[in-house]
């Protein structure tokens, strides 16, 4: 039993620690992934709870003023039925990527203002995937599968 | 063309379920002659895989946008190097990338054995074709390099094809040509370790054979991961310019976890090698190392995580999952079946002492694996749990594993030095007086000179600590043969290496893994200013650093436009010349991409990154970055190669242990060969 006792309690204390840490950090850094209606059906709770959206960046929605950079989220990429829109503002210290400009996918992280508008310290984005799949030029339509 | 690549393709496919046939039922049957013939079809299954990945690469090389795959990775103007590594630039020929890789590793295998081990070669003939008929399938039917773009669209006149859009810019630098080769070969080479231990579980082999054949093996791909993983913290350094090089991205966990797992393994085939303990859990390690490069490769390609850095959504998703859970099952009740052979033949003894340090170690690294593999999956779990999607951010990782660095750090010091079975406190002391003095000294250095952080004056102190005990080591050994030999203390320092180049390449491994400690823990001082606005001829300051905004020139070559920026740095008044960062737009893939100008000094590196409105060139904004001790990492890296390095040369004296106690099966090294 001893030799139990003696290897056990220093394993016990390191994952009990390594455990503690784990949840404590958890709780404070957790994000929840939202939609944009998930969003707005969340009332008060969205202002309290960190998020992260997920979106599109609509087209000509982007403005620079300064350091502080406003554009419209969408649910759907494309020009029509872009579905439910957030108004995003992004000030945060942080360059936007290079990845950032219309019709992007973009995920923002942060949180809604009591005016609707969602205020994010960090924007990620990828390439609309029509650039990664884009049909050779003047090949017709947009290929559904490649 | 692309009709013979996939052909190629086709056929190997059909020659590695021939060569796992063929050698599983030769085995059974006891047919030499059948074993000899799936041997023979790995070997084709390597030629015909070679054949595809030529024509793949001649067709970027030639420019043939007629293939999708060549349309989205290769363009005209860009550099031949990139189109060669487009080879791997893109989610369809990194696949083929994999399979050749493992293709050559299963010809290298067959061919340095085809004399030894004849009762476990069908067995790990097996396994290797079983992986890498996964491999081809996605190849062959899901992900196929040679698709024609047109198929199934009806006719396209040859004249409408353009140009194709390029290489992702990010890829378009040096480190990003070798850190994919060099990440899979580490990736895919821990599959022989693997293979060899499942066909001695499979033989019911007693002793240790698969470890001391593997041992070399498992080296080489400790050091392709390690190799790999820096490489790719580089590229991040080097090209993404936010001035880190590591940030926790599900990808690079990916490539962390099985290198953790396998530093794991590397230390606890000791504790199996010379004291038979420890055999179910090298087993375990061995696996869960393998099975953890194949969900690594998952990871970055079925957009089961977000990610910037992975490839997109893809149907490979389903595949992946049920390779994973059937060859997981497997293992597990292979290993749960064998439970008999693999039976301890010590135990351990007391908690000071070499085999408690290697447990813990091993506890030590495997907690770190779940958290980081915890954090990763956390949005997963959580979504199929509460479905509600939750991630955790950046701090979650620093927070567990900063404490988790420190432990094993320490263990570095101890742990080589403390004695088997059990140690008395007093030689504890006799070992570790003068490294904890010298630890300690540094530390109450460091905090007088100012320095008030927890975490890093711990780090430096443990850092100190290790560096003592493993010159004391050397100087220890060197002096006696010193003494016997007359030689100088170099000399003897390198006789005494060769003489046991195992301990003490690992010992040199050990100082390379202290200088990237030192160098990470540098990074707790770093110095940062973003978005300056800049105009034209105005200054900023960042730390001692005086940075003047001199001239913007721009320019265009036929694969991109750039904006150059002259930027004078002086340090304390002094002028230190100039750094020129470099803004690029590709114009196929539409996507812009920076240049940044780094300023390496062993004490802290100067980095700059700048923006520019297309509209507005008389002003710039500037971002920048002053990150000490970074240089070390990679400097570490060069020190950890040369002890791996040494650890790979044959020693001088050969070592044998003495095992002790020996108890449970008592046949150890029976061969059973046929």
């Amino acid at each position: 039993m001893n030799r139990y006792f003696k290897f056990g309690l220093p394993i016990a204390a390191i994952l009990g620690t390594l455990g503690w840490l784990a949840f404590s950090s958890t709780k404070e850094t957790a994000g929840y992934f939202k939609t944009i209606p998930e969003v707005k059906q969340m009332g008060e709770q969205a202002r309290v709870k960190h998020l992260r959206v997920n979106g599109y960046v609509k087209e000509g929605s982007i403005r620079h003023e300064g350091s502080t950079t406003t554009f419209l989220l969408v649910e759907n990429e494309g020009t029509k039925d872009v579905g439910d829109n957030l108004p995003v503002v992004y000030s945060g210290d942080d360059p936007l990527p290079d990845t950032f400009k219309e019709h992007a996918q973009a995920l923002a992280d942060g949180k809604l203002g009591a005016d609707g508008v969602f205020h994010a310290n960090q924007i990620q984005a990828k390439c609309a995937s029509k650039y990664e799949a884009a049909p050779p030029p003047a090949a017709g339509s947009k290929p559904s599968t490649i | 063309m692309e009709n013979v690549g996939a052909l190629a393709i086709l056929l190997a496919f059909c020659f590695a379920i021939y060569a796992i046939v063929a050698s599983l039922i030769g085995k059974w049957t006891k047919k030499p002659l059948l074993i000899l013939s799936a041997e023979r079809a790995v070997y084709c299954v390597w030629g015909l895989i070679t054949t595809a990945v030529g024509f793949l690469v001649y067709s970027l090389f030639t420019g043939d946008y007629r293939l999708s795959y060549v349309y989205e990775t290769s363009n005209t103007a860009m550099d031949p190097i990139y189109k060669f590594t487009a080879w791997w630039g893109g989610m369809e020929g990194s696949l083929l990338l994999w399979s050749w890789l493992l293709s050559t590793y299963s010809a290298v295998v067959v061919f340095q054995n085809r004399k030894k081990f004849r009762n476990l070669m069908p067995y790990v003939t097996g396994i290797l074709m079983s992986v890498q008929t996964f491999f081809l399938t996605m190849n062959a039917f899901v992900e196929s390099p040679f698709k024609v773009w047109w198929a199934g669209r009806g006719i396209v006149p040859l004249s409408d094809i353009g140009d194709g859009q390029g290489l992702n810019p990010l890829l378009q630098y040096w480190t990003m040509v070798i850190h994919p080769p060099m990440l899979y070969l580490g990736y895919v080479g821990f599959i022989v370790p693997f293979a060899f231990a499942m066909a001695s579980l499979a033989t019911k082999q007693p002793g240790e054979e698969w470890i001391n054949t593997t041992r070399r093996w498992t080296l080489v791909t400790w050091l392709f991961q390690s190799t790999g993983v820096l490489l790719g913290m580089n590229w991040a350094y080097s090209i993404l310019g936010w001035g880190g090089y590591w940030e926790w991205d599900p990808v690079e966990n990916a490539s962390l976890l099985p290198w953790i797992t396998a530093t794991a393994f590397l230390h606890s085939v000791m504790m199996q090698e010379k004291k038979g303990m420890m055999k179910v859990w090298n087993m375990v390690l061995v696996s869960t190392t393998f099975w953890l490069c194949i969900f690594g490769t998952a990871l970055t390609r079925t957009g089961m995580a977000q990610s910037v850095h992975a490839f997109g959504q893809s149907p490979l998703g389903p595949y992946f999952y049920t390779f994973l859970a059937l060859g997981i099952a497997g293992t597990v009740w292979l290993i749960l079946s064998r439970l008999d052979y693999l039976k301890s033949e010590a135990q351990l003894e007391s908690v000071l002492s070499r085999e408690s340090s290697f447990m813990f170690n091993n506890l030590i690294l495997l907690a770190a694996c779940f958290a980081i593999l915890w954090g990763t999956l956390f949005p997963v779990i959580t979504e199929a749990v509460t479905n509600q999607k939750i991630s955790v951010g950046i701090p979650f990782f620093n927070r567990i594993n900063v404490p988790i660095a420190l432990f094993l750090l320490l263990l570095t010091g101890v742990g080589p030095l403390i004695a088997w079975r059990r140690s008395s406190l007093e030689s504890l002391k006799r070992a570790f007086l003068w490294p904890a003095i010298a630890g300690v000294a540094v530390a109450v250095g460091l905090a007088a000179a100012g320095m008030r952080q927890f975490y890093p004056l711990v780090s430096f102190m443990l850092c100190t600590f290790v560096l003592v005990t493993v010159g004391i080591e050397f100087a220890k050994g060197a002096n006696a043969i010193r003494a016997k030999s007359g030689t100088n203390l170099l000399m003897s320092m390198m006789e005494l290496t060769h003489r046991n180049t195992r301990r003490y390449g690992g010992y040199i491994v050990h100082i390379g893994i202290v200088i990237i400690f030192t160098g990470i823990t540098g990074s707790a001082f770093k110095i940062e200013q973003k978005g300056k606005e800049l105009g034209l001829g105005q200054s900023t300051q960042i730390g001692r650093y005086t940075l003047k905004a001199d001239a913007l020139t721009a320019g265009a070559n036929s694969n991109y436009r750039w904006w150059k920026l002259d930027l004078a740095v002086s340090k304390d008044g002094e002028s230190l010349g100039e750094m020129h960062p470099e803004r690029r737009f590709y114009i196929a893939k539409q996507q812009t991409d920076t240049e940044v100008a780094i300023r390496h000094r062993l004490n802290e590196d100067l980095y700059v990154n700048f923006r520019v409105d297309e509209d507005n060139d008389k002003r710039v904004i500037l971002d920048s970055f002053v990150n000490p001790l970074t240089t070390w990492v990679w400097m570490g890296y060069w020190v950890v190669l040369l002890g791996t390095l040494i650890c790979l040369t044959p020693a001088k004296t050969r070592m044998v242990w003495p095992r002790m106690e020996v108890v449970g099966i008592a046949g150890k090294h029976a061969k059973v060969e046929e």
